[in-house]
């Protein structure tokens, strides 16, 4: 087989790389993510990740103020030139969206776990979203029927919320929500 | 042009995947990782991380007892089927390393910081290594000069060193020897 050079030679990636990258390449179903100029491909989720994405996208969409967008991936969060990242779900404010990509922050990003997935959303992201300045940050495993919230207070994330199968977390950021882990699976 | 595709159609990826990914491709001088089947691609290494890396190397190998063997990357560590990673310094036991790779934990794992890839380092890769059951995870900044070391105990990491110029670092695990980060560099 030919030599098929996958990248550019080694150096951190950035935004235009990453574009060349999905552009040249069809879709495999995996999502692409760059993380400080680093590649990251993440297997699709399945079944029980789909539908508290969809069932956490219809809570989210009732209670939003209306100058405020609830969207879910994949769809790019451009936090700087090295870092593209496509969480699960995420809030902002309608005028900050391009129609392309968020070129900012949003206030709220959710990541729901899969096995392979868990221990990336719990460490590398939360932190790259920590350092990003954003604002809230979700984390939803559906399998254990739990949610974890941190809000950014001074900088860094504090835990603000940890609930589990019919407890109520009531969220105060981005908006006033009740998001009960056991009711985003039929 | 031809529609290629990076890797297979989306599920968490295997060891299998990985060598087919490098067998094919990916001679780009980046480094290609797999974390809980979740593809990492990181940049290869600065002239700092290179000569931090050589001089940590020559300071392990000279207190190295006999049936240990210190070794550098690239090299595989298979922790399991959807995890092989390559830190940059490993030390094992003579008698675990097959002839293309380390299938076991390692004792000890070293990650030399660069700005792409020091989140990874300090969040995803410790918390790989730690449920591995890697006995002791080093992460040294090159440019900082600074070391940080954590022990396993009872299944987590606790930090037993966090030293900075010309400190010493007295590890009695894997063996006694003593780092000072400034003597890393220069």
């Amino acid at each position: 087989m030919d030599a098929v050079q996958l990248l550019p030679w080694s150096r951190p990636l950035t935004r235009a790389d990453f574009d060349k990258l999905r552009d040249t390449y069809a879709d495999d179903g995996h999502r692409y993510e760059l993380v400080d100029g680093v590649l990251v491909a993440t297997p699709t989720p399945g079944f029980a990740h789909q539908e508290v994405s969809g069932e956490l996208l219809m809570l989210l969409g009732q209670a939003r103020p209306a100058d405020v967008m609830v969207l879910h991936a994949p769809f790019d969060v451009a936090l700087s030139d090295d870092t593209v990242m496509q969480p699960d779900l995420l809030v902002a404010p309608r005028a900050d969206f391009t129609h392309r990509d968020l070129p900012v922050p949003p206030l709220l990003a959710v990541e729901i776990t899969t096995p392979n997935t868990a221990r990336l959303d719990l460490t590398l992201k939360r932190s790259r979203f920590e350092g990003a300045g954003v604002a809230s940050y979700w984390v939803v495993d559906p399998i254990e029927m739990t949610l974890t919230a941190w809000d950014l207070e001074g900088g860094r994330y504090v835990e603000v919320a940890q609930v589990c199968g019919d407890e109520t977390f009531t969220a105060v950021h981005p908006f006033t929500v009740d998001i009960v882990p056991a009711l985003l699976r039929a | 042009m031809d529609a290629m595709t990076l890797l297979p159609q989306s599920r968490p990826l295997t060891r299998a995947d990985l060598d087919a990914l490098r067998d094919e491709g990916a001679r780009d001088g980046h480094r290609y990782e797999l974390i809980d089947g979740v593809l990492i691609v990181t940049p290869g290494p600065s002239h700092e991380h290179q000569q931090a890396l050589g001089r940590l190397f020559v300071i392990l190998t000279a207190q190295c007892p006999d049936d240990l063997e210190v070794l550098f990357a690239p090299f595989d560590v298979a922790l399991d089927d959807d995890s092989v990673m390559q830190p940059d310094l490993i030390v094992a036991s003579r008698a675990d390393f097959t002839s293309q790779d380390l299938p076991t934990a390692p004792l000890l794992a070293v990650e030399i910081l660069s700005p792409s890839t020091r989140r990874f380092d300090l969040t995803l890769k410790r918390s790989r290594f730690e449920a591995a059951g890697v006995s002791s995870y080093w992460v040294v900044d090159p440019i900082a000069l600074t070391l940080t070391a954590w022990d396993l105990v009872n299944g987590e990491y606790v930090e037993v060193a966090d030293v900075s110029g010309e400190q010493t670092y007295s590890a009695s695990l894997p063996f006694p020897v003593e780092v000072t980060p400034a003597r890393v560099r220069a």
